[in-house]
């Protein structure tokens, strides 16, 4: 048992030297510490008050005084554009955790015990997968009122089915292995064989499609807030920035690409780091 | 060297899915055609007695006539199918003596009959905007036909001329074609609405030639109408949402006329030599509502302290300076108008009257508002206003749907939205604002006042004077006690193709009739 | 096989009527209006209370929900709110613009994807293949819409390449109403001009939405390609001196489409979920919008149309890859 922890922390290590080998994803990486620094830090960074308006200084271009210009109702945009990442990255966390927290027990048993429960459980996420995303989330999202929150929840419900699914796989795979059956051979309580033998399992292969996914969290999340069902005004959400600049172009064109920019390069960096744990893990797409 | 060749194959191929559909510039409509780019998707039905949309009534009023028409001004009724026509002393009968010779599109003449059917069917089919009769005219026996050419319509009160026009005039009394609806009647649809929400049966200098729903809709000349031929031989008004596809349309030639940009839009094409921005004041209105039945706001110092934080420069410069100034229910330019101003941003004065109520600590309130900008950054500027005085507000942007349903039901706290006129009398607003008991704004804010005493009485004053005074006080008490805040009169804009001569934006149906207009 | 495919259509029977009563409980219990969204703020309340009753939408949501299934049973969808027409007639109007669209951006996405693909697996390692997997990783990146934006603004607005937005040009006429698809009906009503015209609407929205399924598909390609490439047949065939485009088209390409086909499959249903936002930024007259529309007006019986049409279209293009899979590849079986 303990010696499967131990190969497995190895394994999961070994990965992340090998991702890290990886310029691309080492880009990735880094453009996701810059996510993080400039969400946490952007009080300090941000010249100015997100939310405050500036009437007699509206529609600047981008100047000295404000790096990205300033937007219809004179607020810096890109004090904006650097909260902004408080919120996606607030979003793509929370929206991972909740999916994650449905999906992993509804796998897990799932794939545990099979037959009936395995049937009932598949044919919910069936239900929920006979759906693209973003419009499941939409009707969701207009279900419950747009607000942060619900977007988070609109996109958790709307996403949970594939953690769900990857999670039975994995625990089907698991509940073969010789360890877990000596197990329920000592007669150790289901509960414990779930929480020590497969949860821990369960984990890594979870974790790294989170992070393969995160990118399209974002997305969606952006998706939502451009046509409507998202964050509300005045939040620096970037999706809703660039759905209330696009009525700026071509005039104003600083309006919607900051922000447009900003969620490129975001995903961009999830991307970068998800297609190098990809690489590592599938090495036939390697390219060297 | 034979992958090398491999790779100029795949070059090659991509290339040509690039490069396939290589320049062919377009981008000028030809003459006797004028497109419109504008939304067009909020049309239900173009049946005159249905059609309640800005998209709908504004075409059924080029498709139909009507018996009388307004004045450029406004100020007064003029003769249209009606030739001419006398009032009896009371005002409350009117009798119209038709113009002859008038062709339907179908060939069919217009006659006195015509006119009954058309205003009868109204009160058959009981739709959206019949209320502009019903409220008006007591039952359909009251509009008679008398002989081939003469109408004889008597109202449920004293109609002084512009009353009688509001609702003569309006296009829910185009005059339809009796002979067409009876041969598309069926058993569960005998007035054939269904049939003319998407088909024509008017007399006007237009012909609705196809509707296709959310996409376009073309109209045609009608060669013998009685004004003359109109010197456009089509007009199609299409589906474009988007105000930037719209404005890169219209720089682009490939639409004559945008009829739904925003204020900053309008601006930046005012300097270009190819296109011409033109505007008008219009009958309707933005306003911030309280609702009086949440707690904070059934203080009448509360409601004003409101009025005196808000920052109405900044709302303006929002809107590109693109509105008649103004703060009473009666827009500017409107008869009975009263042109007082007396908020102006005072945070001092605003504080002082959140203490004389005992919320000098402040509340909390939710601001509810729909995503058509620019409301939102509206909302956005008043959040930032109002936390000065101690209100924190939750802008919430809803749905219309929401929006609505959350305001009928009264369960607001604030919201800030729209109000057009439906016909071009201070009485329209009067009514929505001040009257607790037509069930409109001043009901669903929960503001029930004595003023709506002076609403029913000031609708059937004959006398002009007085009937103004009457509305001066109305507005001058919904000023001071009401709980809205009314923060512009947008102008209405339109943007052309410098070529395009003769259309002018209107106070009520967003342009004057399309008859005259013509394309260098 | 004829008891698998049974029992798929089955399930995805269940599971679309799942949907249904999550739809429809969902869309009902918000306390929205939608009959005062459609009449307008200024409609009086009498009206709105009759239009409420003649729809049967003051009676209690399960009992709304009964009536629903009972007409639904007998092929009727209901009326939109909104448009005063049946939904199915809505639906058949609005469904082949996105079916249109669909497929040209499918098209874009097979083409260029493959093109890209292949290219970068024959020269893996090299600058190239590393160019086209950052642009494509960038491209993945964008947000479709204001991907849309973008290419709007440079080949519409500044270069003047393409035509905006739109089916075709305003001044065209649409030819005849036969299968929908304006480039089919024109061919058929042998109008070519507007046939030209309909092709290079379809351009920039076709590529924008095809972009994320173009940058899967070559990846999926790449790598599947790659494998083929190391095993002995290939090695055999290139030592029999045959030419190299012969090797890598005939005995390459055809072993490596499997897993291609399961990733086209895949993209064309998630498809739908890209055309809301373009058709948004290019006023495409097709399902997104009439989704996007009819969620945002609350309208019911529009919102429970269209989601049967997307379920039943996401279940088959599920079902059609695994058939597709199976066909192509007999090692696989089904119990």
């Amino acid at each position: 048992m303990a010696a499967r922890l131990r190969q497995e922390r190895v394994r999961t290590l070994r990965l992340a030297w090998r991702t890290l080998r990886n310029p691309l994803s080492l880009a990735g990486l880094a453009i996701i510490g810059l996510l993080i620094c400039v969400a946490a830090l952007a009080p300090l960074l941000a010249p100015y008050d997100p939310l405050r308006t500036d009437i007699a200084n509206r529609l600047a271009p981008p100047s000295s005084h404000h790096l990205f210009g300033t937007d219809q109702l004179g607020r810096d945009v890109f004090s904006r554009v650097l909260y902004g990442a408080r919120i996606s990255l607030r979003i793509a966390i929370l929206t991972a955790l909740i999916s994650t927290v449905i999906g992993f027990p509804v796998g897990i048993f799932s794939g545990y015990f099979r037959g009936r429960v395995d049937d009932l459980l598949m044919r919910v996420t069936d239900m929920f997968m006979a759906f693209p995303r973003l419009v499941l989330a939409m009707a969701i999202a207009a279900a419950l009122r747009p607000t942060l929150e619900n977007v988070v929840i609109a996109i958790a419900l709307a996403g949970w089915p594939t953690y769900a699914r990857l999670a039975r796989s994995v625990t089907m795979a698991i509940r073969e292995e010789v360890y877990v059956e000596a197990a329920q051979a000592v007669g150790a309580s289901t509960s414990r064989i779930l929480l020590r033998h497969i949860l821990p399992g369960v984990v890594s292969p979870v974790i790294i499609q989170v992070s393969l996914d995160m990118g399209g969290i974002i997305l969606t999340a952006a998706g939502l807030g451009f046509i409507g069902f998202g964050a509300q005004p005045p939040t620096p959400e970037w999706g809703l920035m660039i759905s209330e600049g696009r009525n700026y172009i071509p005039g104003q064109w600083w309006l919607s690409t900051f922000p447009g920019l900003a969620i490129s390069l975001v995903v961009l960096g999830f991307n970068l780091l998800g297609d190098g744990i990809r690489d590592v893990l599938d090495p036939r797409l390697r390219g060297r | 060297m034979n992958r090398s060749r491999c790779m100029l194959v795949v070059l090659v191929t991509l290339a040509l899915l690039v490069t396939g559909w290589v320049p062919n510039v377009n981008g000028q409509v030809a003459k006797t055609l004028l497109v419109l780019g504008r939304l067009i998707s909020d049309a239900v039905s173009l049946d005159p007695a249905q059609a309640f949309e800005f998209t709908s009534v504004w075409v059924d009023k080029q498709v139909y006539d009507t018996l009388v028409d307004f004045s450029k001004d406004f100020s007064r009724a003029v003769p249209m199918l009606a030739r001419s026509w006398t009032v009896s002393p009371d005002g409350k009968t009117y009798t119209f003596r038709l113009r002859s010779g008038v062709k339907f599109h179908s060939g069919n003449p217009v006659d006195a009959k015509a006119v009954e059917f058309s205003i009868r069917r109204v009160f058959r089919l009981k739709l959206t905007p019949s209320f502009i009769v019903t409220s008006f005219i007591d039952k359909p026996e009251d509009v008679v036909a008398i002989g081939r050419d003469q109408v004889q319509i008597t109202f449920n009160q004293p109609m002084p001329e512009t009353m009688m026009a509001s609702v003569l005039a309006n296009p829910v009394t185009g005059i339809v074609d009796p002979a067409l609806i009876q041969k598309n009647a069926t058993p569960d649809d005998p007035m054939a609405n269904k049939w003319l929400s998407t088909n024509d049966a008017g007399s006007g200098p237009f012909i609705l030639r196809s509707w296709r729903r959310n996409v376009r809709i073309d109209l045609e000349a009608f060669p013998e109408y009685w004004r003359g031929r109109p010197k456009l031989n089509r007009i199609i008004l299409l589906e474009m949402p988007e105000p930037t596809t719209q404005l890169l349309a219209l720089q682009r030639g490939d639409i004559d006329a945008a009829m739904s940009l925003l204020p900053r839009q309008y601006r930046e094409l005012a300097g270009r030599k190819d296109i011409i921005v033109k505007s008008s004041p219009t009958f309707s209105l933005r306003y911030l509502a309280m609702n009086v039945g949440y707690e904070p706001f059934s203080k009448v110092q509360v409601r004003n302290a409101v009025k005196w934080a808000i920052d109405y420069d900044a709302i303006k410069r929002i809107w590109e300076d693109a509105i008649d100034p103004g703060q009473t229910i009666v827009p500017a330019r409107m008869f009975g108008h009263l042109p007082e101003r007396p908020y102006r941003k005072n945070v001092e004065r605003a504080r002082s009257l959140m203490r004389e109520a005992g919320y000098e600590r402040g509340f909390k309130a939710e601001l509810l508002t729909v995503p058509d900008p620019p409301l939102p950054d509206v909302a956005a500027k008043i959040k930032e206003d109002l936390a000065a005085i101690g209100i924190d507000v939750e802008v919430k942007q809803l749905r219309s749907a929401d929006l609505l349903g959350i305001y009928r039901a009264q369960k607001h706290q604030m919201v800030i939205a729209r109000w057009g006129a439906d016909y071009p009398d201070p009485d329209n607003l009067a009514k929505a604002f001040a009257d607790f008991d037509m069930r409109q704004l001043a009901y669903r804010n929960q503001w029930d006042h004595p003023v709506k005493q002076l609403v029913k009485q000031a609708v059937g004053e004959l006398d002009r004077k007085k009937r103004e005074e009457l509305y001066k006080r109305i507005q001058k008490i919904t000023l001071e006690e009401g709980p809205y805040v009314v923060f512009a009169y947008p102008l209405r804009q339109i943007a052309l193709r410098a070529n395009v001569k003769g259309l002018e934006p209107s106070p009520l149906y967003e342009t004057y009739d399309l008859f005259e207009v013509w394309k260098e | 096989m004829g008891a698998y495919v049974a029992r798929r259509l089955l399930l995805a029977a269940v599971a679309i009527f799942g949907v249904l009563v999550i739809t429809f409980f969902l869309s009902h219990i918000v306390p929205g209006d939608p009959v005062a969204a459609i009449l307008g703020p200024q409609a009086p309340e009498d009206v709105i209370e009759e239009l409420r009753h003649r729809w049967g939408l003051d009676r209690p949501i399960p009992e709304q929900f009964l009536l629903y299934l009972r007409r639904l049973a007998q092929g009727d969808f209901g009326q939109s709110l909104a448009t005063h027409r049946p939904v199915l007639q809505d639906l058949k109007e609005f469904f082949p613009a996105t079916v249109e669209l669909a497929t040209a951006s499918i098209l874009v996405g097979v083409a260029a994807g493959l093109a890209v693909g292949i290219l970068s697996a024959i020269s893996r390692g090299s600058w190239l293949d590393h160019l086209v997997r950052f642009v494509s990783l960038i491209g993945l990146s964008m947000p479709v819409f204001w991907l849309g934006l973008i290419a709007l603004l440079i080949f519409y607005y500044n270069l003047g390449w393409l035509p905006g937005p739109g089916q075709i040009d305003v001044y065209l006429l649409r030819p005849p109403w036969v299968t929908g698809l304006i480039t089919v009906d024109a061919l058929i009503a042998r109008d070519f001009e507007v046939f030209r015209n309909a092709l290079r609407h379809l351009v920039l929205p076709a590529f924008v939405l095809g972009s994320h399924a173009m940058v899967g598909i070559a990846r999926i390609t790449r790598a599947s390609m790659l494998e083929v490439l190391g095993q002995e047949y290939i090695k055999t065939a290139r030592a029999k001196g045959l030419p190299e485009r012969i090797v890598i088209l005939r005995h390459a390409l055809k072993n490596a489409l499997l897993p291609i086909i399961t990733v086209i499959g895949i993209y064309y249903g998630s498809l739908l979920e890209g055309a809301v936002l373009t058709e948004t930024v290019f006023a495409w007259p097709g399902l997104g919008r009439y989704a996007t529309s009819a969620i945002l007006s609350q309208d019911f019986a529009a919102i429970m149309g269209v989601t049967i049409l997307i379920a039943l279209i996401f279940s088959f293009a599920n079902l059609a890859v695994d058939l597709a899979y199976a066909f192509l590849n007999p090692k696989i079986r089904y119990e």
